[in-house]
């Protein structure tokens, strides 16, 4: 080819793809509400944003069934934010420059709601993150709110489990450095050592990290009552198999997101015993817990974890806010969340009264003869 | 016809596109588009600074992300700790990036080849590793949030828009000084040292010398389009500077081509768009970036417009001949008359 | 100081640096035959891990009938790579074939996502148990054969390869075409059969790695060649990128120091050791450790 035709064709190039940006128009459809969201569908935390799409969408489906909302039905827009705070800024920046987008559901971690949080704020368009328990994030504004239980809640209530209800004095920690499990190891041990006991290491892992014998094997000499667990399930397996390999084998809590039959599956023998707090529990008698499950399961044949849970109550709670508010003013469906009352979902009563943390109850399970249980102390 | 009239028609098809660019945000309303304008205008710079150790004098960096991260981290440091205000900041990540450009460069680029690339390799995996268990320093994975915007002499930079123009100002000046250092001694010395380095050698070049004023060049650019993203999105964290960051910007030189400095504004402009257009495919997004390196390299490993001089004067009125010797490229088997 | 714990911690290091020195063997016999780096053998292990994991679920929990399965995909994997970034590249700068291995290895990760998902997946415990051998006792710690093995093999394969490459025929081919392959082309030797029955070769050393190590851990996910293969590329620098034993011992001495870094309190940096290792050698000593005082070029520098 000649370096002309190159020249031309590169420009050509350039020009194309600038003009296909713009040739997908903002057309406003009038019978369509569009809620956004945002969740990591590719790369290190994939399957937890999976979790969310296939929750909340199943949510959608079923309020379409049923007629819509305000006789609009609604459409998801499913950006995946990659798990990198980045494109959870353009997918923000998305959203809000698209006049039919309410709101929006996401995102999964901490750091992707937080890089976003300011452009929603700006639009005034409410952000419900289902996971993110970073203190921070609910500060950056008045839109954002999330369903899940804070670190700054959960941490110290396990503390308070470990140190005063079991009495350990003598505890370690693994937990997994990003940004979720160093918030999370760091409002447990503080509350720990409040109360008086003794945090004798705390190691962490970076995420990917398979080869946990180093640290087991540290711990093992510093003999602890209690290990601590904020990591993910398939951490939190590895750990415990290769733990169990050494013959070592104390007392195990762990987080809340542990709550997963994955936990099980990967775990096997290893993790019989440990014990959890849980936002959600498959076999919580609750009936909104039960309706949850039973509904996922017929959906999808499989048994839901906590992210799936959350994700489902933060549909929900969008849809009931938009009921409550209409589907033609972004700036009104934050004040229909805060005006919710008795809202009853998978993962607790839920209620943006006094704060947009809610304040869960957490129910404690432990895992017996590869099932998960309510623990019996 | 006047010779500063000859110079501006010879110039035509450039002073357009700059003039589009520049009345763009003025017909486009869609702050989404304009973000997008943005993030392609700091993939130019980087792609373009990496074009200068890869295109223009023949390494093979694979961490250059790291000076993207170094730039990032050091504004957001500077403009929050030691209250430098922006256009200082900027410019002082940019200096501490090129301090460690020269830092790698200096014992690293007597090694040849592989060696070098794996050395930069090795650079990168340290610098995020520190990046993310630092704590005290860079706040780990946690990142750094709040990153104030910027603000140039007492004019905030807000909205979109003004970003937008803050951008294409800082594209302009690294196009602009980087053609100037290419038809100038520097840049003649890094492509005598590019086609053959013996002979370059023996011709009196000090190839080390001019090599690691390469790399230090690049660093700088690198940080300056760090520093510029770390204070747009106004939060920083180590997941952005992994290796797959450097991977993307190699994909990005690979496609538009490197050795001149129109090919690695087209490879950026058309690898950031694409996700963007193709945002409905999401799973098959990486796909495409590992599909274009490996189709490029096999195909026409240059690049699409690369190793040759492309420009776009007008010749019919340009009496001066400006020639930038580019011809010829480490990648091509043989030289091409065209 | 607890004997013990010392003891144990060391024996774990052996373990971590065998891992990382079974994924290094692959590499440098890549290298140390073909002259060239790839960057896809992190995924060729992954994917040996893979295809291990599906033949034990799905047609019979054997180890050998694993690693033969696992080693004749990866064989085949390899052949594709070599003749994608090698083959029609013969001519081509060295830079061309590495950035056509790092597409080749965002490809398969994303391939591996796509096709087995992106969650971590384990073989289930019942099939483990009919397949695991027990354990010993040495001191109060239990090492576990299947622990035995990695490094067993590992040595094992070190040795093959060395007796293959310097004392058989189809070794001597493969050091001439090394060398020089226009020569060895005029000689009469099919080049090409050579480059590719290298790379499977390599490529099916990360396709052993891939079926042991995922066993030996039970957890499979696409990225998992991701950080391990890195480090294996480490330890090959620093022992050398043409020496097998050099492989082995950097890639222990990386594990060892890695571990005994986590018990004296630096956990967090563990990782940083690999890589700063890889970057003093480069300084100071680029040959590596095994090496010779003069580096042996990349094909096309």
């Amino acid at each position: 080819m000649t370096r002309k035709t190159l020249l031309f064709l590169g420009l050509g190039l350039l020009a194309l793809s600038l003009s296909a940006a713009g040739a997908f128009p903002a057309t406003a459809a009038q019978d369509v509400v569009k809620i956004g969201l945002s969740a990591p569908l590719t790369g290190d935390w994939a399957e937890y944003g999976n979790d969310f799409k296939r929750s909340v969408t199943m949510v959608i489906d079923r309020v379409n069934r049923l007629g819509g909302i305000h006789g609009k039905s609604v459409e998801l827009v499913i950006s995946d934010s990659r798990g990198d705070p980045k494109e959870s800024v353009l997918i923000a920046e998305k959203l809000v420059a698209d006049p039919d987008v309410i709101a929006e559901i996401g995102d999964f971690s901490s750091s992707s709601c937080m890089a976003a949080a300011p452009i929603y704020e700006k639009a005034d368009m409410t952000q419900l993150s289902p996971t993110s328990s970073h203190m921070d994030f609910t500060k950056k504004g008045r839109n954002m709110f999330r369903v899940v239980a804070t670190q700054g809640y959960e941490g110290p209530y396990n503390a308070r489990w470990a140190v005063k209800d079991l009495g350990k004095k003598k505890i370690a920690t693994i937990y997994i450095n990003n940004d979720w499990g160093v918030d999370a190891n760091k409002y447990f041990t503080q509350e720990a050592r409040k109360l008086g006991a003794e945090i004798v290491a705390e190691e962490s892992f970076v995420p990917g990290e398979k080869d946990f014998t180093a640290i087991l094997t540290k711990l093992k000499g510093l003999k602890p009552d209690l290990i601590y667990l904020p990591t993910f399930y398939a951490d939190a397996a590895a750990i415990l198999n290769q733990a169990k390999r050494m013959r070592f084998q104390p007392v195990v809590m762990a987080n809340s997101s542990l709550f997963s039959q994955k936990t099980i599956e990967l775990g096997g023998d290893a993790v019989e015993g440990i014990i959890i707090p849980a936002n959600y529990f498959s076999a919580d008698p609750r009936p909104a817990a039960q309706e949850f499950t039973r509904e996922y399961q017929a959906h999808y044949g499989a048994v839901p974890n906590q992210f799936a849970a959350l994700a489902y109550d933060a549909a929900n709670l969008m849809v009931a806010a938009l009921h409550k508010a209409g589907v033609e003013d972004r700036s009104k469906v934050k004040d229909a969340l805060e005006s919710l009352r008795g809202f009853q979902g998978a993962t607790g009563s839920i209620s943006y009264a006094n704060g947009h943390d809610p304040e869960k109850e957490l129910v404690r399970i432990t895992i017996k003869n590869g099932e998960w249980v309510l623990y019996q102390p | 016809m006047s010779n500063a009239l000859r110079q501006i028609l010879a110039n035509l098809p450039y002073l357009a596109i700059i003039a589009i660019m520049a009345f763009l945000p003025l017909v486009i309303s869609n702050q989404y588009y304009i973000q997008v304008l943005i993030f392609i205008g700091i993939y130019i710079i980087l792609t373009l600074s990496l074009n200068l150790l890869n295109g223009y004098v023949g390494l093979l960096s694979i961490g250059h992300a790291a000076f993207y991260g170094i730039g990032a981290y050091a504004s957001a440091k500077l403009a929050m700790e030691a209250g430098l205000p922006f256009p200082l900041a900027m410019l002082g990540a940019g200096a501490v990036a090129g301090v460690f450009g020269y830092l790698i460069a200096k014992p690293t680029l007597r090694l040849s080849g592989i060696y070098m690339t794996l050395a930069t390799l090795g650079f990168n995996m340290i610098f995020f590793l520190i990046l993310q268990n630092w704590m005290s320093f860079t706040n780990g994975p946690l990142g750094i949030m709040d990153i104030p915007a910027p603000s140039i002499f007492g004019y905030a930079i807000e909205s979109r828009t003004q970003y937008y123009y803050l951008i294409f100002f800082l594209v302009l000046l690294t196009i602009v000084s980087m053609h100037r250092l290419m038809t100038c001694r520097f840049g003649r010395a890094l492509v005598s040292i590019r086609e053959n380095e013996l002979a370059a050698e023996a011709m009196g070049v000090h190839t080390t010398r001019y090599k690691i004023q390469a790399f230090v060049l690049a660093a700088f650019y690198a940080g300056l389009a760090g520093s510029y993203y770390a204070h747009f999105v106004k939060f920083v964290s180590p997941d952005s500077f992994y290796i797959y960051e450097s991977f993307i910007l190699l994909a990005m030189l690979a496609f538009g081509g490197q050795g001149n400095l129109i090919g690695p504004v087209v490879g950026a402009t058309v690898l950031v768009v694409i996700p963007e257009v193709f945002r409905f495919m999401q799973e098959y997004r990486m796909l495409v970036y590992g599909g274009i390196l490996v189709i490029m390299m096999l195909v026409r490993r240059q690049g699409l417009l690369g190793g040759r001089n492309y420009s776009l004067r007008l010749p019919w009125f340009d009496d001066q001949q400006k020639a930038v010797y580019t011809r010829g490229d480490k990648f091509l088997p043989e030289e091409e008359v065209d | 100081m607890d004997f013990q714990i010392l003891f144990e911690q060391f024996i774990n290091g052996i373990t971590q640096g065998s891992v990382y020195a079974l994924l290094a063997l692959g590499f440098t016999m890549i290298f140390g035959t073909l002259r060239m780096v790839t960057f896809a053998h992190g995924e060729v292990y992954m994917i040996g891990a893979y295809v291990g994991f599906e033949v034990i679920r799905l047609l019979h929990p054997s180890f050998f009938l694993a690693l033969a399965v696992a080693m004749a995909a990866t064989a085949l994997l390899g052949v594709i790579i070599e003749i994608l970034a090698f083959h029609f590249l013969r001519d081509a700068p060295h830079a061309t074939s590495l950035l056509v291995t790092i597409g080749i290895s965002i490809l398969l990760v994303n391939l591996a996502q796509l096709i087995w998902g992106p969650e971590t997946k384990a073989l289930p415990y019942s099939l483990l148990d009919r397949m695991d051998y027990g354990e010993i006792e040495v001191g109060g710690i239990y090492i576990s054969y299947l622990q035995m093995a990695v490094l067993g093999v590992t040595v094992l394969l070190m040795a093959l390869l060395y007796i293959l490459i310097n004392k058989t025929k189809l070794g001597m081919v493969i050091r001439a075409t090394a060398q020089d392959y226009e020569a060895a082309y005029a000689m009469g030797v099919g080049v090409n059969g050579i480059f590719m029955i290298a790379f499977a070769i390599g490529s099916m050393l990360g396709g052993v790695a891939g079926v042991l190590i995922g066993v030996y851990y039970n957890l499979f996910y696409p990225t998992m060649g991701g950080l391990y293969g890195l480090k294996a590329f480490s330890a090959s620098v620093v022992g050398g990128l043409t020496s097998l034993p050099g492989a082995v011992v950097a890639g222990l001495i990386i594990g060892i120091v890695e571990t005994f870094s986590v018990e004296f309190g630096a956990s967090n940096f563990r990782h940083l050791f690999s890589f700063l290792f890889m970057i003093l050698i480069l300084l100071f000593r680029p040959g590596g450790l095994f090496g010779g005082r003069e580096l042996i070029q990349a094909r096309g520098d």
